[in-house]
């Protein structure tokens, strides 16, 4: 009996090695999908994340601009993302109060041969403007800015309203011409 | 000229809504002659055409600029020279003149009426005994703003009314003294920038004061930078903002004598500022914009001694 006990120790240690091995395995197993799983769960907004791009903005208050990053939706074009800028410019700051015109809205950005992008916003741009020369500086002040330090390949900016190019937006400064030069350091 | 060439050709790479022959509106105009005055009227098929019309007067004829390209039909003869181009269409007048401009409902129509100043409008009046303090100079007020372009509005404040009546009583105040002084506008009318800055250089102004209104606690007086700019720079390409240079020190010194005489009597800060403003470097003589705080322009006291101190400023100026 002695080869017939040996043979049920034998038996009995593979048996165990067996079913430990299994358990084991699905232990493994079933934890290393939850790593996964919790590894993946934070890639999902990543993903939507892709279609977006951080563009500073520079909104005028009271006498001075105002830097505030904002999240926009990435284009390809130089012409779309400018779009993109000029749309969060108009939409105002995420806080704060804002000295930008109210219902302005970007109608089109085309781009000249001459380096200059041509800016098209709605009349309300204009009509709802209500400030002295100070104010209506940072508002073209900002708007250029804004794209300017965002989309590369641009020289100047130029404002047209509703298609239209128009003399000034506030009384004080010229718009119809491109707004670099016009927007030199005030002393 | 630069600029029209630029965009039209530029005009053809993307969309841009220019008054066309679709785009034709019939408007029908008749004139009349009433005592004292002659009436010219317009009439739109709708009131946002009518409310869309920019007149602006220069010194011999009267411009009414339409949104869009028009067909006139005239109902009446006009007993003036006029001519249409597109959407512009323009009545030559005998200087001096002045005009009022109404805009009229039912049917919608802009009625312009062409009068001759009035007397006490005149440039040159007798001159008082103690008008010596006040220089014998040239003087052209610009009320900043006016007609569709409100400026900065606060409470019943309309800066376009406020600088008109300071530039009034200003006015009034120099015909008094005999001294030859001119209004960019004298009714609630809209004035381009340029209209403005070729009306002060017609003129041949010796001081050129711009009156606006600031929502800032303090006065703020501008000046046009007076440092060379570079030479492709856009007022060098354009021709518009460098007849302002050899005045640049004028200009200062005026801006001080206004800040000055400002503090003396509001006792107020005065900001003395540099910007490149179009309508200061296109006027050819020394040229200031002056900012008035909100709260002096509300209070019918402040405001009234806003004329009497900006006079201080220019014969403080002109004795220096």
């Amino acid at each position: 009996m002695p080869v017939n006990k040996r043979k049920f120790l034998w038996i009995s240690v593979f048996v165990i090695l067996f079913i430990g091995g299994i358990a084991g395995g699905y232990f493994y197993f079933s934890k290393g999908s939850i790593l996964r799983q919790t590894a993946e769960a934070p890639q999902q907004p990543d993903s939507q994340d892709q279609d977006l791009t951080s563009v500073r903005v520079y909104y005028p208050s009271e006498d001075r601009l105002v830097m505030e990053e904002r999240r926009v939706k990435k284009q390809t074009s130089v012409v779309a993302s400018a779009e993109e800028i000029v749309g969060a410019y108009l939409g105002g700051p995420s806080r704060g109060k804002s000295d930008v015109p109210q219902g302005a809205r970007v109608l089109g950005a085309y781009s000249g041969n001459d380096g200059v992008l041509y800016i098209d916003i709605s009349d309300e741009f204009r009509k709802n403007f209500q400030g002295d020369a100070m104010a209506e500086y940072l508002l073209l002040k900002g708007l250029y800015e804004s794209i300017i330090s965002n989309v590369s390949g641009i020289n100047d900016v130029k404002v047209l309203i509703e298609g239209k190019e128009i003399e000034s937006i506030g009384g004080h400064l010229f718009a119809m011409y491109p707004l670099k030069d016009m927007l030199a350091e005030i002393k | 000229m630069l600029l029209g060439l630029f965009f039209l050709a530029s005009s053809t790479a993307w969309p841009v809504t220019a008054p066309s022959a679709e785009t034709k509106k019939e408007i029908i105009i008749r004139a009349s002659k009433h005592e004292g005055f002659n009436r010219v009227v317009f009439e739109a098929p709708d009131d946002a055409f009518i409310k869309g019309t920019v007149v602006t007067t220069l010194q011999n004829r009267i411009r009414i600029q339409f949104p869009a390209n028009v067909d006139l039909k005239a109902q009446t003869k006009i007993e003036m020279g006029t001519s249409l181009k597109e959407n512009t269409y323009t009545i030559n007048v005998d200087p001096p003149f002045k005009v009022r401009v109404s805009q009229l409902s039912s049917p919608p129509r802009l009625s312009i009426d062409i009068m001759p100043p009035a007397k006490a409008e005149t440039v040159k009046a007798p001159v008082p005994e103690n008008a010596m303090t006040v220089p014998n100079i040239r003087i052209v007020l610009d009320p900043g703003h006016g007609g569709y372009d409100l400026g900065v509005v606060a409470g019943d404040l309309r800066e376009k009314d406020a600088t008109l009546s300071v530039a009034r009583a200003m006015e009034a105040a120099l015909i008094k003294k005999g001294r030859p002084v001119y209004l960019t506008r004298k009714a609630d009318q809209y004035l381009s920038i340029t209209d403005r800055a070729l009306f002060a250089n017609q003129k041949s102004a010796e001081v050129f004061i711009s009156i606006h209104v600031t929502p800032s606690d303090n006065f703020i007086i501008y000046t046009f930078p007076g440092e060379a700019s570079a030479p492709d720079s856009i007022d060098e390409a354009y021709g518009m903002t460098t007849r302002q240079r050899p005045y640049a020190e004028k200009s200062k010194a005026l801006a001080e004598s206004f800040g000055k005489a400002i503090k003396d009597e509001f006792k107020k800060d005065v900001v003395l500022r540099k910007m490149e403003l179009p309508l200061l470097g296109s006027v050819g003589a020394p040229a200031i914009m002056v900012e008035v705080p909100v709260a002096v322009m509300s209070d019918l006291i402040t405001r009234a001694k806003l004329s009497e101190t900006f006079l201080k400023g220019i014969a403080a100026y002109a004795g220096q």
